[in-house]
């Protein structure tokens, strides 16, 4: 066990496999016990990626719980939506705004008078 | 283990016609990722009813979210961001595991939602590999799931699971290292 073991344990938790540089990646060249830890490392990641994406088989009712959720409405194109949307969010804050001043000039009055 | 033969239709053009509210389109979407998308869920939840509540979600919400979705990405790529999410509030709503402490991470897993039945499905598969993920705690498990079998970088896994890039990578590395010692029996032979 070199002085530099730990601080290749410690780097692999840290900055990964691939990205250990300089002294430490130079001491794991040299030492045993690094080198077996790093290929373990890799051994591991590469039975990881090997598993299949859909090694799980959906539920046979899962299809037909999904389209009996979707509701009846179907998704308005966003574009659509984004033109009606806009004119009517100004709409209403023109409107907040007017009634605002309203009420405003109203209080202003009473406290004149 | 029988699958429906999926039509093969062109899922760029699914895709589009879904975007623009074609619920036929989107069924068909639904039927060829129904299973990759339970797959992921079961990965990150373990709990086989709730990774089919989680993929149920996922689908509306991907439905309600098609107009925002743009092709920058694959469509299956797009998915997998709504199925962690999705099974993220599942957990959080269950409140099965606290999230942040350290201490919790190594916590002993919670066997008892393990189904030895269904447990065997998964075997058939990938027996050693997908079981001794399923025995990680499931922060854990997150983590090593997303990094190692979907090549999520960091920063996306800390951006989804709501940790920082360094709790993500710590988590990776104590994954890595569990998974080595309980795998180890493969390298070596049987004992």
């Amino acid at each position: 066990m070199n002085v530099l073991c730990p601080a290749v344990h410690v780097a692999l938790g840290t900055v990964g496999v691939d990205a250990i540089t300089g002294p430490a990646a130079a001491h794991i060249e040299r030492c045993e016990n690094c080198s077996v830890e790093i290929s373990e490392h890799r051994r591991i990641q590469a039975e990881l990626a090997s598993l299949e994406p859909a090694a799980h088989t959906a539920p046979s009712h899962l299809q037909t719980k999904v389209m009996s959720s979707l509701g009846p409405i179907a998704v308005p194109d966003l574009e659509s939506r984004g033109g009606i949307v806009v004119p009517v969010a100004a709409a209403a804050f023109v409107a907040t705004a007017a009634a605002g001043t309203a009420v405003l000039l109203r209080m202003r009055r009473q406290s004149a008078a | 283990m029988q699958r429906e033969q999926v039509e093969s239709q062109d899922p760029q053009d699914l895709v589009a016609r879904a975007r623009n509210g074609d619920r036929e389109a989107f069924g068909e979407l639904v039927r060829s990722h129904q299973h990759e998308v339970y797959t992921l869920a079961v990965r990150l939840v373990r709990d086989r009813d709730m990774a089919s509540d989680v993929a149920q979600d996922a689908f509306v919400r991907a439905w309600r979210a098609m107009p925002k979705f743009r092709g920058d990405a694959k469509f299956s790529t797009w998915l997998h961001r709504i199925t962690v999410n999705t099974a993220w509030t599942h957990r959080t709503k269950k409140n099965r595991v606290r999230l942040d402490p350290l201490d919790a991470l190594g916590a002993e897993p919670e066997s008892a939602l393990l189904d030895p039945v269904r447990a065997g499905e998964a075997a058939m598969a990938r027996p050693e590999i997908e079981d001794a993920l399923m025995e990680l705690t499931e922060p854990i498990r997150a983590v090593v799931v997303l990094k190692d079998v979907y090549d999520w970088s960091h920063t996306e896994i800390a951006e989804h699971l709501g940790i920082s890039v360094t709790a993500a990578k710590v988590r990776l590395h104590r994954g890595r290292k569990t998974l080595r010692s309980r795998l180890a029996h493969l390298r070596d032979g049987p004992r």
